[in-house]
Parts: C-alpha cells; sequence; structure tokens
C-alpha cells in the first residue's frame, strides 16, 4: 500500500508492502491508520517549525516573543539536537543564518519524519519505507530478510540512480547543491560550502543522517571521516570534479 | 586515480545509464500519471483492489498555512503490474563519466532486464576486462530494484522529473 502527502513543500510517500501470508502483520485499515497518524506528526510539526508562517513557534521563538521557558518540548528537544551537533562538528553545523534568524530546516525535516517513522512502528507497521522529500526511513526490509533497495539521486539527473544502497532498517538522507545551489554554509565562516557536490548519509536514525549530511557538506571532504568517526554513520559524497568518496557503507560494488 | 576508482566511474555510469533507460522505458509505459498540482486538499486514500472507502487524515481541520497541505495516495499493485512478455530493448543515454561517456542498451522482457549491451565505454586498457563483468554483474543484480530514492530536497519540479515520482505513482 502507497500514501503519498505534501506538507512543508515536499512529498511525503509511505510504502507498506502487502502483508502477504504472514498472519501477524498489520491489515489494511490498521496500515491506514497508522499513515493517517503518521502525517498527522508531520502536519503538527509543519505548524511548530515552519519559518514560512508567522506564528509558527519557531517565528515566535525568533522574534523573542516567546521565551524558551515556555516553549514546548518539542520545541526544547529539537534545539537541544541541534546544540548537540553544533558542539559535535566543532561549529560547522549552526542553526543561525548569517542574517541572525534562527532556522531549523537543516534538523525539523529529519525529525518530524522520524517522528512519523516512529508513530507507524508505534501503530504496529513493522514493515515500511517512508521517503519525506528524499530523506528515507525503513524498518523491517521489503521483506523478511531483504533489504529495502535505496537508489541514490545522481547530482547531475533527476531521473538517475547514482547507486543503490541495500539497508534493511535505518535512515538515509542525502544533501547537495544541484537542486536549490550552495544552499549549505559553514557556521564557522558563513561562507557556502561548495567542495562537495553531493553527499548521503546513512545512519539509524534520521535525525542523525540528516544533521550529518549537511554537517559533511558544511565540512567539505573532512566531513566524510568525521561522520564515520563521530558518528559511526556510512557515507558516500561527490566531490564537485566528479569522483567519489566513501566511507563505511561496505559497498558489494564500487560506488 | 588508481585503477577502482575508474572501474568505479564505470560503474556509475552504467548503473545510472540503466536507471535512466528503465525510467525512460517504465515512464513511456505509462499513460496517465496524475500531477502532484492538481491533487485533491485533505485526504488520504487508497485504493486496495477491493475497498473503496476514503479515510481522510485525521488531523488539520484548521490548516491556513500557506504550504498547502493537500495529500493523496495511490495504491501499488506492486510486481504483478504490467509484466508482459514483449522484449523490448531501450538504448539508454550517454552518461559521462570523469573518464569518458558510457551508453548502454538495456533489453526488457516484461519488466526484468535480461542483456545488457556497452554501446560505449571509456577508451581505456584498465576498463576492457572490466566492461563486460560489469554489464552481467547488472543484469544479476537488476532484481534488486530501487524501492526509494534519497535526493536533495526535491524542488517540485524536480521531483516531478524524478524516478521517486515515478515509483509513487507506478
Amino acid at each position: 500500500m502507497r500514501f503519498l502527502l505534501t506538507a512543508m513543500a515536499l512529498p511525503f510517500s509511505v510504502d507498506v508492502p502487502d502483508a502477504g501470508t504472514a498472519a501477524a502483520a498489520p491489515g489494511g485499515e490498521q496500515v491506514r491508520e497508522a499513515v493517517a497518524r503518521a502525517f498527522a506528526v508531520i502536519r503538527v510539526a509543519e505548524r511548530r517549525f515552519s519559518r514560512h508562517l508567522p506564528d509558527s513557534e519557531l517565528s515566535r521563538l525568533d522574534r523573542a516573543e516567546l521565551r524558551l521557558h515556555d516553549a514546548s518540548p518539542e520545541l526544547l528537544e529539537v534545539l537541544t539536537v541541534a546544540e548537540t551537533f553544533a558542539q559535535a562538528s566543532g561549529g560547522a553545523f549552526g542553526v543561525e543564518r548569517p542574517d541572525g534568524h534562527l532556522d531549523l530546516d537543516g534538523v525539523v525535516k529529519g525529525w518530524a519524519a522520524q517522528r512519523a517513522a516512529d508513530a507507524l512502528a508505534a501503530a504496529g507497521v513493522e514493515r515500511f519505507c517512508l521517503n519525506a522529500g528524499g530523506d528515507v526511513v525503513v524498518q523491517g526490509g521489503r521483506a523478511p530478510g531483504v533489504p529495502w533497495q535505496v537508489g541514490v539521486r545522481s547530482p547531475w539527473s533527476t531521473a538517475e540512480t547514482l547507486v543503490v544502497l541495500p539497508v534493511h532498517d535505518g535512515a538515509v538522507a542525502t544533501s547537495g547543491s544541484y537542486e536549490r545551489g550552495a544552499h549549505v554554509r559553514d557556521a564557522r565562516t558563513g561562507a557556502p560550502a561548495t567542495a562537495l557536490v553531493s553527499a548521503t548519509v546513512v545512519a539509524d536514525d534520521l535525525v542523525t543522517a540528516d544533521v550529518a549530511v549537511t554537517t559533511v557538506v558544511a565540512l567539505g571532504e573532512d566531513g566524510v571521516a568525521w561522520a564515520q568517526d563521530e558518528l559511526g554513520c556510512g557515507v558516500l559524497a561527490l566531490r564537485a570534479d566528479g569522483t567519489v568518496v566513501r566511507s563505511g557503507l561496505g559497498l558489494a560494488h564500487p560506488a | 586515480m588508481t585503477g577502482p576508482w575508474r572501474g568505479s566511474a564505470l560503474f556509475v555510469g552504467v548503473a545510472a545509464v540503466i536507471g535512466a533507460a528503465a525510467a525512460a522505458r517504465f515512464a513511456a509505459a505509462e499513460d496517465a500519471a496524475p500531477a502532484m498540482a492538481d491533487a485533491p486538499s485533505s485526504e488520504t486514500t487508497t485504493s486496495g483492489s477491493s475497498d473503496s472507502s476514503s479515510p481522510s487524515a485525521s488531523s488539520s481541520a484548521d490548516d491556513t498555512d500557506s504550504s498547502t497541505p493537500s495529500s493523496t495516495s495511490t495504491a501499488s499493485s506492486d510486481d504483478s503490474a504490467g509484466s508482459d512478455d514483449t522484449e523490448e530493448t531501450v538504448v539508454g543515454s550517454t552518461s559521462s563519466t570523469p573518464y569518458g561517456s558510457v551508453q548502454v542498451s538495456v533489453t526488457f522482457k516484461g519488466t526484468t532486464i535480461t542483456k545488457v549491451d556497452v554501446l560505449q565505454a571509456p577508451n581505456d586498457q584498465q576498463s576492457d576486462g572490466a566492461t563486460p563483468t560489469l554489464a552481467s554483474e547488472v543484469v544479476e543484480a537488476q532484481s534488486a530494484k530501487v524501492d526509494t530514492v534519497s535526493g536533495a530536497t526535491y524542488t517540485s519540479e524536480a521531483y516531478l522529473e524524478s524516478v521517486q515520482y515515478a515509483i509513487d505513482h507506478r
């Protein structure tokens, strides 16, 4: 069964393999309810964290109309995650834009999508593939013991796949300058990061994968070793000249 | 650059062209992919084989934000849809690798790739041995079809052109 949602101006899709003959697998109605809950999680996160909604909690915090003391647990959680990664990346990852405004986009999409995936699992859907505008959370494999095949988009063409990563459980996030230009900045200097045209991180959860991949791009080539050493993630990155840097992916075929 | 990287670039080129050929072949086979922009608002639906109910998502009757949280869904009838036994060969686009151009033709029988012919490969003595092996590796690995695509955040235009869109609407 496949479900689509548009939120945060992004396509979200959920793929739940048909139950087949597995007696314990959730039925169609249960899957629909679970997905509805997961989509609700995403919508709530959007209302809370959108920079584009003037009355979102984020916007109010940014205008100092909200004290941290009064912030929701969710906002505090996201801010804590952001601060943790800012420290771990030596400041290369940050949530303050050059103009001084607060920007949690680098954390929120992954955080919301991971919470949505958690909601699916909590509602009894143990095997699914969730794609949040290019960020992926998978669980349970495509079938028992069969990993999900996660393609990585080519930076040079939307219709082409660069490599396919088999992932049974986990998260895959990709960042690059090929969609929206060099929008990732090294927060230490404020300068756009351009050494890597694309990076993909495989991690246990999407918050880690999302923040890690943003940091990898911000750090440039040093980021690949950083993500593997500091976070234990697998990384695939493309330099601007088209050559590949990879670490910790254990792929059978070379990238 | 050492030897293994040349093979890597070739494999990437071959895999990329396979992907393009497959996407082109299946996009051509689909008649009317629904346009995301025209999707009805605020409804999550599935169409199982015998199910006509359309429950709506449980939240947000109060969606007044500007990002138009419309939702649609389609069911995938998975591997059974569209598999016929006609054989069709698709010539893939030419893909550039740092070492030269790669172009393959891919033969499909139904939805299965049965053969890959390398039409162009970088003119490099180190790839001579690699080319036939890579083509056969791709055919063997082909049963591992792509379930989803990770990419930098899709703009709406890019999404509509992407492999992920094809997956979401097949």
